[in-house]
């Protein structure tokens, strides 16, 4: 009776599982594995030569402007998730420890921007770098310049300081609800115990928050390190950045196992740093309301 | 009087008293613990955007060495007393003096005060043994010593076997015995715990007494106790004061708090009774509505209420003796194991009285009698501003 009753109850579960198991299928294996065997065949003039070859990645390994440009994009996402996790860590504390009951509206102000499109926040900042922006402008009333300067934007600085805003609401939500967390009475329990301000945030609250620091890091490295839309906007040549050379190799050259290529490299990269980011994940602990 | 006058006369008589009292309290060996008295001087609270302050002009002294419980139902200021005494909350009013030094304004972490919180507080990231010595570590001991003193005091709370573990690995009873071991281990003048016990199940809770009460008398710490729970004051304290709507109602030793209330409240919250309203007419005789009554220390002029405890009533023969006697009706009897609990209707007043098992049920006619010596008189007007100012120390 009750095996009988059980066949049914698996295969419902199993048809329920079934949407996630195709979305998983249909839209992320497949178009990965199809990236991943055009990667290994070879661009002929009229058409793909099917045969195995490792073409494509000597290629791309012998390259010095793709090397160039790795290591570009590797230190402006670098630089941007560290400036923003520099910037919106300390902004998720404040908010969370001195914000009282207006800490939530505090939070919505600053993933505001999230709600407008990436393109109009990276496009706004031409207005403010631009030679007759406001960074200029504001420079010159105040005497620091004499005219205005060029030097702002189209450059690797303003790809960085770009993805900075960018990725400041990603860390600082991150931050926040780890932060938002910590029981009060953990701050209370430290300086209790004789430590300062500065101590209990050492000893206490920077262990206990690292993981979700880390993970906001994570994210906007991510997210920059792939980018090909802010440097095209912002960046002019000396901006361009690894995902630059993916795009054109899928569009203009209409090299696609070169392009394939290119970018399970970019993606291997970036898996690397992840991995080496994730070993600052680990965490031992368990807050109050989590289960063991 | 002025604030400091009051504060200097209330010095003056610690320093008659208590050398005489506190040298016997103090057991630790190295005789280096609480040597200092802690003195609230006309403290207050108001708390930003309410209503009324949630402490009012509380006067306190706490002899080094002892057993201190501040009682009192929620929203009595009992906690926000002790958070005052910890430095989490700066008063609006007044001063908290440590032996000689005022420490009103000083932050939490330079006190020699520690606290047991109500949710323990230990540290999530830090195991059994971290969070221990997280209190000599921030105060620069030497490893070696933290190691040794650590391992002193988890085998003091009977948590050796668990120094490894993290915190969310422990039952609530070790993790209380934790958060006990952290605040002792820097032997603080003071240790503060607030409600310590309120989140454990009855038999721990009991255990928990014990342990606690053992603990302070081996360390010599001043332990300053918040509790609803007047049971567990009476059992452990060696002075209670007794808190309502933000005011010190009383301040004694158990036995003082229990036999001889001074308000209302306190008769009422510690302990059960029957409070009957009493007044005097013309002659000078006191009656309690129909009911006169003879009382051995009625106070002159005004009304005033006398406070009979269930266990000092008399019923049936035995009741022929007593000054006082009335005749009741009983209204309900609720088996209690050892005894019964009895409901009487007399003379318009619903007595509370215990009675034997079996002999007196609902619907029966019985005698209640008191002795005038073992109920107590309460002035209506007894003014809830107590200062116990040392003078209770002699």
């Amino acid at each position: 009776m009750s095996a009988a009753a059980r066949v049914p109850a698996s295969a419902w579960r199993w048809l329920m599982t079934l949407p996630a198991i195709a979305w998983v299928v249909v839209l992320v294996i497949a178009p990965n594995a199809i990236l991943v065997v055009y990667s290994f065949w070879k661009n002929e003039i009229f058409g793909i030569d099917h045969s195995f070859t490792l073409a494509n990645y000597e290629a791309v390994v012998q390259s010095d402007t793709v090397i160039t440009l790795m290591l570009r994009s590797l230190a402006i996402a670098g630089g941007a998730a560290t400036m923003a996790t520099l910037i919106a860590f300390p902004l998720a504390y404040v908010v969370v420890r001195y914000f009282g009951r207006y800490k939530f509206y505090a939070a919505l102000l600053i993933i505001v921007p999230l709600w407008i499109s990436f393109l109009m926040r990276v496009f706004s900042w031409k207005i403010i770098l631009g030679e007759n922006g406001i960074l200029n402008g504001f420079l010159e009333t105040i005497g620091i310049i004499d005219e205005p300067s060029s030097a702002f934007l189209y450059s690797p600085w303003a790809v960085g300081i770009v993805m900075t805003y960018v990725g400041i609401p990603y860390v600082f939500l991150a931050s926040y609800t780890l932060l938002d967390r910590i029981p009060p009475n953990l701050y209370e329990a430290a300086g209790d115990c004789g430590a300062s301000g500065w101590r209990t945030f050492r000893t206490v609250v920077w262990p206990i928050a690292r993981p979700s620091v880390v993970i906001g890091f994570m994210l906007v490295f991510v997210l920059v390190f792939g980018d090909y839309v802010t440097p095209a906007l912002v960046g002019g040549f000396s901006g361009t950045m690894v995902g630059t050379v993916v795009l054109q190799a899928f569009g203009g050259l209409n090299n696609w196992p070169y392009g394939a290529a290119l970018a399970i490299s970019t993606v291997a990269v970036s898996l690397i740093v992840l991995g080496l980011l994730s070993l600052l994940l680990r965490k031992r602990y368990v807050l109050e309301g989590e289960t063991a | 009087m002025t604030e400091s006058e009051t504060v200097t006369a209330a010095r003056d008589d610690l320093g008659a008293a208590a050398p005489a009292a506190a040298p016997q309290r103090l057991r630790d060996p190295a005789g280096t613990i609480a040597h200092e008295p802690l003195r609230l001087g006309s403290v207050s609270k108001q708390y930003p955007g309410t209503q009324g302050p949630a402490v009012a002009d509380v006067d306190l002294y706490i002899e080094p060495g002892e057993f201190f419980s501040l009682l009192g139902p929620s929203g009595s200021g009992k906690t926000t007393t002790l958070r005052m005494i910890a430095g989490f909350e700066r008063p609006t009013q007044g001063r908290i003096w440590l032996g000689e030094t005022e420490i009103t304004g000083q932050p939490p972490h330079r006190r020699p005060i520690h606290t047991v919180f109500q949710n323990y507080a230990l540290f999530p990231h830090m195991n059994v043994r971290q969070n221990v010595g997280y209190p000599l570590r921030m105060a620069g001991v030497a490893k070696a010593e933290i190691r040794a003193r650590v391992e002193e005091f988890l085998a003091r709370v009977a948590v050796s076997e668990f120094s490894e573990r993290m915190p969310h690995q422990l039952s609530g009873g070790q993790r209380q015995r934790v958060a006990l071991a952290r605040a002792l281990v820097a032997k603080p003048q003071l240790v503060l715990l607030d409600e310590p016990l309120g989140a454990l199940d009855l038999k721990l809770r009991q255990e928990m007494q014990v342990v606690l009460q053992h603990l302070q008398r081996e360390v010599g710490i001043t332990f300053v106790y918040v509790t609803h729970d007047q049971g567990e004051a009476l059992a452990m304290s060696d002075h209670i004061a007794i808190m309502a709507e933000g005011r010190v109602h009383q301040i004694g030793t158990p036995e003082d708090v229990y036999s001889r209330p001074q308000t209302t409240f306190v008769a009422r919250f510690v302990g059960s009774t029957n409070l009957l309203e009493c007044e005097r007419d013309g002659s000078g005789a006191v009656c309690a509505g129909e009911l006169p009554l003879r009382v051995v220390d009625a106070p002159e002029g005004g009304g005033f209420h006398l406070s009979v405890r269930p266990e000092v009533l008399r019923l049936g023969a035995d009741a022929s003796a007593c000054d006082n006697r009335v005749e009741g009706l009983v209204e309900e009897a609720i088996y209690q194991g050892s005894d019964v609990q009895l409901r009487i209707r007399a003379a318009g007043h619903l007595i509370k009285a215990r009675g034997p098992v079996g002999v007196y049920g609902p619907g029966e006619t019985v005698t209640i009698g008191w002795n005038a010596a073992d109920a107590v008189s309460i002035r209506d007007d007894a003014v809830p501003a107590v200062a116990n100012g040392g003078a209770e120390a002699a």
